[in-house]
C-alpha cells in the first residue's frame, strides 16, 4: 500500500495533548465562572465592568480563549482530515477557518485590552 | 413460525447492485447459532456465500453484520435476535461476494505495526522467560482472533482506512509494546506517532462494544497514548 510506505510524519501528539488540555481548562473554567455567578450575581452594568475589570478575570479570560480557538482549530481540523479528501478543497477550508479563528482572536484581544484602557 | 432472514446478496461480477434477499427456517431446524442457520440456508440456495471455519469463535472467519452490529454468526444466538434477521457484510470494506469482504486493508494495517517480538539478545537455549507479572500484561491483548468486528464498526476507519490503522492493529501494537520480551518500544512509538495511523481515533469506543472476545481496543489505544506521552515529558 502506498500511503504505508510515506512514512510517520511524527505529529499528533501535540495537538492530542491541546485538545484535551484546553478542554480540561475550559471545562473548569466553565464550571469555576457558573459557581462564582451563583454565588455573587451581577445584577448591573458597573457589577459587569468590575468583574471584568480584575486583572485575574482578564487573565483567566485570555486563556479560556487561546483554549477555545486552539481547541476548535484542532477539532475542526480533524473533522476535514476526515471528510474533506480533494487536497485543494481541504487547504482552502482550513486556510479559511484558520482566518476565522485569527479575527476571532484579534477581536477577543481588542475587548480585552479595551477594558484596560479605561 | 418461521424465523424470517433478510440477508445481503451482491456479485460483483454479474449484479448491478446489492439486494437484500428474504429466506425463512422453520422454528424447529434446530439451529442454535447463527451460523447453523446460515448453513441450513445454503442447504437450500448454494449461491449464498460466507466465510466460516472453525465455528466456536476462535478463527474469526464468520464476522458479519448481525442486525445493524459485527459479531461472529457462530457465537450469536438465533433466538437473541430480532426478526427479520438482517446480514450483511462487514462495513465499509470491499464486497466480494454476498456476506465476504477483502480485508486486505485490514491485514496491511496489522502487518505495519510489525506483529512480531523484536528481540536482539542472544537466543537463550529454551525460552525468553517472563515472570508472571510481566507475562499477565499481555492478558486482554493476546485472545484477538483479527475478525475485524472492530476495525470495520470504526467510523474513522470507514474514513480513512488506508492510513488509520484501526482499533485491531492498534490493540497488537499495545500487545508487543506491553511485552517485556520486545526491545523495539521506540521504533514501534515512531511509527505510531502520526496524525493518521494513531490519533486518528476519537474514543468513539465501537471496538470495545462490538469485540467478541471481549477485548478492549480503547483502552490499549490509551495506553500507547500514555506512553508517548511519557516519552515526550
Amino acid at each position: 500500500m502506498k500511503s504505508a510506505v510515506a512514512g510517520t510524519s511524527r505529529g499528533g501528539l501535540g495537538e492530542w495533548l491541546v485538545l484535551r488540555l484546553s478542554a480540561v481548562y475550559m471545562g473548569g473554567f466553565a464550571i469555576f465562572t457558573a459557581a462564582y455567578f451563583t454565588r455573587y450575581p451581577v445584577h448591573d452594568y458597573q457589577a459587569w465592568m468590575h468583574w471584568f475589570a480584575s486583572g485575574y478575570t482578564r487573565l483567566a479570560l485570555a486563556v479560556f480563549f487561546v483554549s477555545l480557538i486552539a481547541h476548535a482549530w484542532i477539532g475542526m481540523r480533524s473533522v476535514y482530515m476526515d471528510y474533506l479528501e480533494p487536497f485543494w478543497v481541504r487547504f482552502t477550508v482550513m486556510i479559511m477557518t484558520l482566518l476565522g479563528l485569527l479575527a476571532l482572536g484579534i477581536w477577543v484581544a481588542q475587548l480585552l485590552l479595551q477594558v484596560e484602557s479605561r | 413460525m418461521a424465523i424470517k432472514f433478510s440477508i445481503y446478496r451482491y456479485n460483483p461480477e454479474t449484479d448491478k447492485k446489492p439486494r437484500m434477499q428474504s429466506y425463512e427456517l422453520d422454528d424447529d431446524c434446530g439451529a442454535v447459532m447463527l451460523l447453523d442457520a446460515l448453513v441450513l440456508i445454503k442447504r437450500e440456495d448454494d449461491s449464498l456465500s460466507f466465510r466460516r471455519s472453525c465455528r466456536e469463535g476462535v478463527c474469526g472467519s464468520d464476522a458479519m453484520n448481525i442486525n445493524g452490529r459485527n459479531g461472529l454468526a457462530c457465537i450469536q444466538p438465533v433466538k437473541d435476535l430480532a426478526q427479520p434477521i438482517t446480514i450483511r457484510p462487514l462495513p465499509g470494506q470491499p464486497v466480494i461476494r454476498d456476506l465476504i469482504v477483502d480485508l486486505t486493508q485490514f491485514y496491511d494495517q496489522y502487518k505495519a505495526i510489525k506483529p512480531w517480538l523484536v528481540n536482539h539478545d542472544p537466543e537463550p537455549e529454551i525460552e525468553r522467560l517472563q515472570t508472571p507479572a510481566e507475562r499477565q500484561q499481555l492478558d486482554g491483548l493476546y485472545e484477538c482472533i483479527l475478525c475485524a468486528c472492530c476495525s470495520t464498526s470504526c467510523p474513522s476507519f470507514w474514513w480513512n482506512p488506508d492510513r488509520f490503522l484501526g482499533p485491531a492493529a492498534l490493540l497488537q501494537a499495545w500487545r508487543f509494546l506491553a511485552d517485556s520480551r520486545d526491545q523495539a518500544t521506540g521504533e514501534r512509538l515512531d511509527v505510531l506517532e502520526d496524525p493518521y495511523r494513531l490519533f486518528r481515533c476519537h474514543t468513539i469506543m465501537n471496538c470495545t462494544d462490538v469485540c467478541p472476545k471481549d477485548l478492549n481496543p480503547a483502552r490499549a489505544i490509551g495506553h500507547i497514548k500514555q506512553l508517548l506521552v511519557k516519552r515526550r515529558l
